[in-house]
């Protein structure tokens, strides 16, 4: 196991090494020069000349990517052009608001999403069956930041519930983890129905039932344990991409997570910054990614066995 | 769903096996629905000139702004003093094209690299998956806002922004159609045959690899359309006084609190289209299903 795990890390890296590029690029593209930012408008063009040949910027591209290479090798992500503060503390002081709407929208995704779609696999084409696909496919087809407005407008404006931005305490992330959750939801809702249908049908349950077991028994512990692989894998997956920052409900709710900040890092051509987003942004997608293909060795003996046999 | 009569004569196959998903998509009622709501849609943009006078989504008319619904202005008017339901008509051209043409262009261009890596397999195929995974592992949002930042925003780059953030799912999709049914028998017996690679990639493997292909493009246009929309709300799309949806909603961001109107209806229309394509797109699966066939 602890090979495959090694081996997949190893893997990342030329991954990794080609978003850099990719990204490095296109912000190479982007108008303006550093001192630009740094500096302003105010500045002479010598002083801004001056400070764009002590940053390297006049050295090739190719140059210029290697030596951010390096330095991210030794741990050096550099300082934001915009701020001065070195990458690394502004992404980490960004982080806890990010992780948490991503945690609170992931539970309450997931809180509804998989036993309303149990439901509708164990009831098929009942009502609540037919009313479950038709609020997935609208809930999916809900635009995220029109969703928040929405919301903002109703428990915000008119009821005074709920504070309409920022993220200081559990109150303020409850509209954006509705919000994020949305999307989710309705995938959850339909995976989960789809894998427990086909999982009913099996013989080990027909087997189950035969013995006698009642039917919240054999749903829970025979039916859904079967079919647990694609629902994590869709909570995971969803968690691995909210871990980058949900760039618009971030930005509905004026909430200081990392989609905010790589959004407006992007704009000012803030490269090390946005350089430094993006890696942790990929870093944390293949973690997760990571611990999903092993939480599936837990979850199924089949997917362990095969380690054990491969030994990779 | 359950029973399908083969009426359509042995004879000419591709036809009858179109009728056959036709018919069994005519049986669901939520596919039929989304159909009806999209061609609709449809026709609003293609005659939207016929119905409203352009002018009206463009002027500006200030002593007339911030009105809510009435019988002069349906949906009332913006900050600007302009007729809403104007705007949206004529939005609908936009948002609807960068729906349709971005998913066009990325499923021509993500399916002929992914055809090409999935057939010949090998090194090609290596290399362009390593190049197809980092494309994949940066947010597709990130990629759009990065793509719109470097070409200056404005609706052909959103674009071709959005295309490219479209290329490498197509190509995926394409790819492990092409490589569940290469060494199909009947694959094998037209290159037997001496039928040329372009032509059985063309003839025999693209048309039996269409049905999953038509239902992602269906639904990616839904996204894509979410995708512009969002782009728009973070001042990346299309330029004012463009009437594209998420543009019209963006702009009555600012008076949320005093005229909500503005933000309800263009956030419905977005939602009708993408509701529509979803419908249908999730009537197609079930209808190309071949499990479901009797």
């Amino acid at each position: 196991m602890y090979k495959y795990v090694i081996k997949r890390v190893l893997l990342m890296i030329p991954v990794l090494l080609g978003i850099s590029f990719v990204v490095f690029f296109l912000m190479d593209l982007t108008p303006g020069t550093p001192a630009d930012i740094i500096m302003g408008d105010l500045a002479t063009s010598e002083a801004k000349a001056a400070l764009n040949e002590s940053l390297g910027w006049n050295r090739p591209f190719i140059q210029r990517f290697l030596d951010y290479i390096m330095g991210v090798f030794r741990g050096d992500f550099g300082s934001s052009y915009v701020s001065g503060l070195p990458v690394f503390e502004e992404l980490f002081s960004r982080f806890p608001t990010t992780f948490q709407l991503a945690l609170y929208s992931m539970i309450l995704a997931s809180l509804i999403g998989i036993p309303l779609g149990i439901a509708c696999a164990v009831k098929q084409y009942s009502l609540i069956d037919s009313c479950s696909t038709i609020f997935a496919l609208i809930f999916i087809s809900i635009p995220t930041f029109w969703l928040g407005l929405m919301m903002i407008i109703l428990f915000s404006v008119q009821l005074h519930w709920l504070p309409p931005n920022g993220s200081e305490t559990l109150a303020h992330f409850i509209m954006p983890a509705i919000t994020c959750a949305g999307t989710t939801l309705a995938t959850l809702i339909r995976m989960t129905r789809s894998t427990m249908l086909e999982v009913i049908r099996q013989d080990y349950i027909r087997t189950a039932y035969a013995k006698g077991a009642t039917k919240g028994r054999v749903i829970v512990n025979h039916a859904l344990q079967n079919a647990f692989i694609p629902i994590i894998t869709i909570v995971g997956v969803n968690f691995g991409y909210m871990l980058g920052g949900a760039v618009i409900t971030e930005n509905v709710f004026g909430m200081s997570g990392i989609g905010n900040l790589l959004l407006s890092s992007i704009r000012s051509k803030d490269i090390p910054m946005v350089m430094g987003g993006v890696l942790i942004v990929a870093v944390m997608f293949s973690i997760v990614n990571l611990l999903l293909d092993i939480c599936y060795a837990y979850v199924d003996p089949r997917v362990k066995a095969q380690y054990k046999k491969g030994g990779a | 769903m359950k029973k399908t009569k083969h009426e359509a004569p042995r004879t000419d196959k591709k036809r009858s096996q179109l009728l056959e998903v036709w018919g069994r998509l005519k049986k669901s009622k939520v596919a039929i629905a989304g159909l009806v709501i999209l061609a609709l849609l449809i026709l609003m943009a293609v005659f939207a000139d016929v119905l409203v006078d352009y002018e009206l989504a463009i002027a500006q008319n200030m002593p007339e702004k911030l009105q809510g619904p009435s019988p002069a202005h349906w949906l009332g008017t913006d900050g600007f003093g302009r007729d809403i339901l104007a705007r949206i008509i004529h939005g609908s051209r936009i948002s609807l094209s960068i729906g349709f043409v971005s998913v066009i262009v990325s499923l021509a261009v993500g399916g002929a690299i992914g055809s090409i890596a999935g057939y010949y397999g090998g090194t090609l195929d290596m290399i362009v998956m390593r190049f197809i995974d980092v494309l994949m592992a940066i947010p597709s949002m990130l990629m759009c806002i990065c793509v719109v930042t470097v070409l200056g925003p404005g609706m052909s780059n959103l674009l071709v922004a959005i295309t490219i953030s479209y290329v490498a799912t197509f190509c995926v999709i394409v790819r492990s159609s092409i490589l569940t049914i290469k060494n199909s028998d009947y694959i094998e017996a037209a290159r037997a045959t001496g039928v040329g690679t372009f032509r059985i990639i063309l003839k025999h493997i693209i048309p039996n690899t269409m049905g999953p292909i038509m239902v992602q493009a269906t639904l990616s246009i839904g996204s894509v359309i979410l995708s512009a929309a969002g782009l728009s709300f973070v001042g990346l799309g299309v330029m004012p006084p463009t009437p594209e949806w998420g543009a019209i909603l963006t702009e009555g961001k600012e008076f949320i609190r005093t005229a909500p109107h503005i933000v309800l209806f263009p956030g419905i229309a977005i939602m009708l289209a993408v509701m529509s394509l979803n419908f249908l797109g999730d009537g197609l699966r079930d209808a190309l299903d071949p499990r479901l066939k009797q």
